[in-house]
């Protein structure tokens, strides 16, 4: 079937997260994407998670994530780019493309001589988007940084956490996640406005102006002189009742979240309240602290018993917004996704140590151009010789001189960077101030990924 | 605003925060959009806190006014017959229509996308709800808290042992709103180019999922499952900051930066035991160092010696900050009263094109004569009428 974006090509140049992932937004669509990696010290990610916790053999094409980001990119190109040959492969490959995306910190690909400038050398009309902490320009520019970097510096950081407690940050980075929406918004608007105009454009994105922008009201109301209330919790200035009771006898949380009079009925309903009038209007007099924990404690005994599904079908048949606070086994095993067809199965390579997984699907059902899955992930480099002698139209002799030159390679050079073995109990003991630890493991999750996915999952290509 | 979209033409339906936001995109832009609000109250959005005074002494939400700059705001009924048929010469004028009503709304009211394809065969209408179009939790409500729950985020939210948190304000809907937003404008460019229309369906649950990987793969490579919060921050002497090690900087040019010798010293906190069982051991050494200095003063030395760092911010001090400033990222906004502030820019810059910097967030149908009027090309006699009849 024939997508969206058929045609458009991508050069993606991007690294981690919110720099490559729009290209695989536009992938899904249809858009062909030629992703670059540098490959003496190739993605970041590919040293993140591994079957078992256990870095295979070759170790870079093994990371789960790296391979749940990236697929449906049609090719992967390693090259060195400090390499002159591979500078020159570089714009070569940029004469080709529509949009090249890049999220390398502001300055270095201009000392490599590949700053947007050089690269209209190759392509006038050429769509560059890049993202970065700062953005180019301004005196923190060249401050290196990862997403929770520009959350805290955007004020988002200041209003999240418990009422009345000090700010606190969650797992995601929120510069990062929503952003790629927005930069994949911003690679298919340049490239519109190039159709129309016939001039490319530079669309350099600040990651902490997006995180200002995410929060942007608060911002609004602050400059207009209004109070904006620092971290409240799970509550809202105009919500009577909401936050998280135990459920599944105090194994789960239920989101319960009294938004209009329709779900404060819904909810009196079937609790009772019976700390309160009958007829008390939390609209006219606000719950005070000791009846709102009053009225908690009633939730909480109508809900702790209850399995979390049931408490919630019950609340919404009576209009009460509730929903059980999932995790990502929850969300694999969703009916609901299920029965939109939201997780695809994916065939990986040998060298990829995966087999049949389950990655997250299209962001937005099309209904005349559907996203489709086309391909696994790309291997570092795997491309090489295809782009090269194909889309570039290098002669082997051409394409063996860039190998010769170390313009062009497939392996990292980088071996201290292999990352070590992550066993489950190191995981589950690891502080607080650790990253990628856990809470809980699972030891049935491959007999539930082959209940949900069928017998074929996980199954194995590295056979 | 700017000229990427210029000439392309919204009809933003939506009301509250995700539809909208979508729409704003857009507007940021430079597309020409058309907010349509229920007359009387208008978008629910004018109500949402906090209120501002606008200048003549009446309210705007200040939710309302970032989210609706620059759009033209019209009142129009699409219940009632006049506004129905205006409705559908709004659609024939439109090249993308965003809404975010529950799933089945517009088809009751004749709006289906059967209909809308009817009147305009090349028009992209994106629907935005909590659970997408179909599948059994389709008719489910939702809100921010409950969304977020479903969508695993707060999963990853809060203290261990007390109530998973939600992340705050209206982020949740802005984040579905920028998904819809992209998917709309892919569907866009082909219905310019092949002349075919779609219709774009966003779950707002699965915005949040599709971009929030990285646990999909932990799960079921170890059957792990995250711990909420990441204690990542360090207390300088003015409040906290994030300064985090990166292999491409020597573990002793970090240490040394960050006057914590002892992370030199002892090969018990080096890389890779420092990130993983002594994390919290370097934590608390950093911790001892880094009250000794502002965050300012180790910001400046994190960017001289390429240390990835931020500061975290007040809401103040983001209003104050010199990189912003020098960036120029805040534009001015006038309210429907005459009162001017800032309000955060779009967050990019542009190589080319002009930049219209002043936004102006719109009076309650206040551009129903320029769009019922010299747009549609109804005479004011029907506009008078349509208005008493309560469709406009």
């Amino acid at each position: 079937m024939p997508g969206a974006l058929d045609g458009v090509r991508v050069l993606d140049n991007g690294i981690v997260q919110a720099g490559t992932f729009p290209a695989r937004l536009l992938a899904d669509f249809g858009a062909e994407i030629i992703r670059v990696e540098h490959y003496r010290r190739p993605d970041l990610a590919r040293n993140l998670c591994f079957p078992e916790g256990v870095a295979g053999d070759p170790y870079w094409e093994q990371s789960g994530i790296y391979l749940e980001q990236h697929r449906n990119k049609a090719y992967c190109v390693g090259l060195d780019a400090g390499n002159p040959l591979g500078r020159e492969l570089f714009l070569r490959l940029v004469a080709n493309c529509d949009i090249v995306l890049d999220s390398h910190p502001p300055g270095l690909m201009e000392e490599l001589g590949l700053g947007y400038e050089d690269l209209r050398t190759a392509r006038e009309d050429l769509v560059f988007v890049s993202t970065s902490g700062y953005g180019y320009g301004g005196p923190y520019s060249e401050v290196r940084s990862y997403g929770m970097m520009s959350e805290v510096m955007s004020g988002i950081t200041s209003l999240n956490g418990y009422a009345g407690e000090e700010p606190q940050r969650g797992i995601i980075p929120l510069t990062d996640h929503p952003a790629t929406y927005h930069i994949a918004f911003l690679m298919v608007a340049a490239l519109e406005r190039r159709d129309r105009t016939g001039k490319g454009a530079w669309v350099d994105v600040s990651q902490y102006e997006l995180g200002v922008n995410l929060i942007g009201d608060a911002h609004v109301a602050r400059a207009f002189g209004a109070s904006v209330p620092g971290p409240l919790g799970n509550g809202a200035e105009d919500h009577p009742i909401a936050g998280c009771v135990p459920c599944d006898d105090g194994s789960r949380w239920l989101a319960i979240d009294v938004c209009d009079r329709a779900s404060w009925d819904g909810l009196r309903e079937l609790v009772g309240f019976d700390a309160l009038e009958a007829d008390r209007d939390p609209w006219v007099q606000p719950l005070s602290a000791a009846e709102q924990e009053r009225v908690r404690e009633e939730i909480e005994a109508w809900a702790r018993p209850r399995a979390g599904d049931e408490a919630v079908s019950e609340l919404q048949a009576r209009g009460v917004p509730a929903a059980v606070a999932a995790n990502a086994r929850d969300l694999l095993l969703d009916p609901h996704l299920e029965d939109r067809g939201f997780f695809w199965l994916v065939d990986h390579a040998p060298e990829q140590g995966a087999g049949r997984r389950a990655w997250p699907g299209a962001s937005a059902a099309l209904s005349r151009t559907p996203a489709e899955l086309r391909t696994r992930a790309p291997m570092l480099g795997e491309h090489n010789h295809l782009i090269a002698t194909g889309l570039l139209g290098c002669s082997e002799e051409e394409y063996e001189a860039y190998v010769a030159a170390g313009a062009m390679g497939v392996t990292p050079e980088a071996a201290e960077l292999k990352p070590p073995p992550a066993g489950l109990e190191d995981r589950l003991n690891l502080p607080p101030a650790a990253q990628m630890r856990i809470a809980e493991f699972d030891p049935r999750y491959r007999e539930r990924m082959m209940e949900r996915f069928g017998d074929t999952y996980g199954s194995d290509a590295t056979a | 605003m700017n000229d990427l979209l210029e000439g392309l033409r919204i009809l933003d339906l939506g009301h509250y925060t995700a539809g909208p936001y979508c729409a704003k995109l857009f507007a940021d832009a430079g597309a020409d959009v058309i907010h349509v609000e229920r007359p009387g109250a208008g978008d629910p959005a004018r109500a949402l806190p906090p209120l501002l005074d606008d200048g003549s002494g009446e309210t705007i939400s200040a939710v309302y006014a970032f989210l609706n700059a620059d759009k033209r705001s019209v009142t129009l009924d699409f219940t009632t017959p006049t506004g129905a048929a205006w409705l559908r010469e709004l659609v024939r004028w439109a090249d993308i229509v965003v809404e975010n009503f529950a799933p089945g709304t517009l088809e009751r009211h004749g709006f289906g996308i059967d209909e809308l394809l009817g009147v305009n065969p090349s028009l992209v209408c994106v629907s935005i709800t909590n659970f997408g179009l179909s599948g059994p939790s389709r008719d489910l409500r939702g809100t921010s808290l409950t969304l977020q729950a479903a969508a695993a985020l707060m999963d990853g939210n809060g203290d261990e042992d007390r109530e998973p948190l939600r992340y705050p304000r209206h982020i949740s809907e802005y984040w579905a709103g920028s998904n819809a937003a992209h998917a709309a404008l892919i569907a866009r460019r082909h219905a310019r180019l092949s002349g075919e229309g779609q219709h774009v369906d966003v779950s707002i649950q699965e915005s949040l999922v599709a971009a929030y990987f990285m646990h999909f793969a932990d799960y079921q490579y170890q059957g792990a499952l995250q711990a909420r919060g990441w204690l990542d921050m360090k207390p300088a002497s003015d409040g906290p900051i994030i300064v985090n090690w990166h292999t491409a900087v020597p573990w002793d040019v970090f240490a040394i930066a960050l006057e914590a010798e002892e992370l030199i010293l002892d090969p018990e906190l080096q890389p890779p035991l420092s990130m993983t069982a002594n994390a919290g051991r370097v934590a608390d050494v950093l911790s001892r160092s880094m009250r000794n200095r502002t965050r300012g003063e180790w910001f400046a030395r994190a960017k001289e010696h390429r240390i990835p760092a931020g500061m975290v911010q007040t809401l103040d001090e983001v209003a104050d900050c010199e990189h912003l400033e020098a960036r120029a990222h805040f534009d001015p906004l006038r309210l429907p009263g005459g009162a001017e502030a800032r309000m955060p820019g779009p967050p990019y810059a542009l190589s080319e094109g002009a930049r219209e910097r002043t936004r102006v967030a719109p009076r309650l149908g206040e551009h129903n004569a320029a769009v019922f009027g010299e747009l549609l090309g109804h005479p004011d006699g029907e506009l008078r009428a349509a208005a008493a009849a309560g469709a406009i």
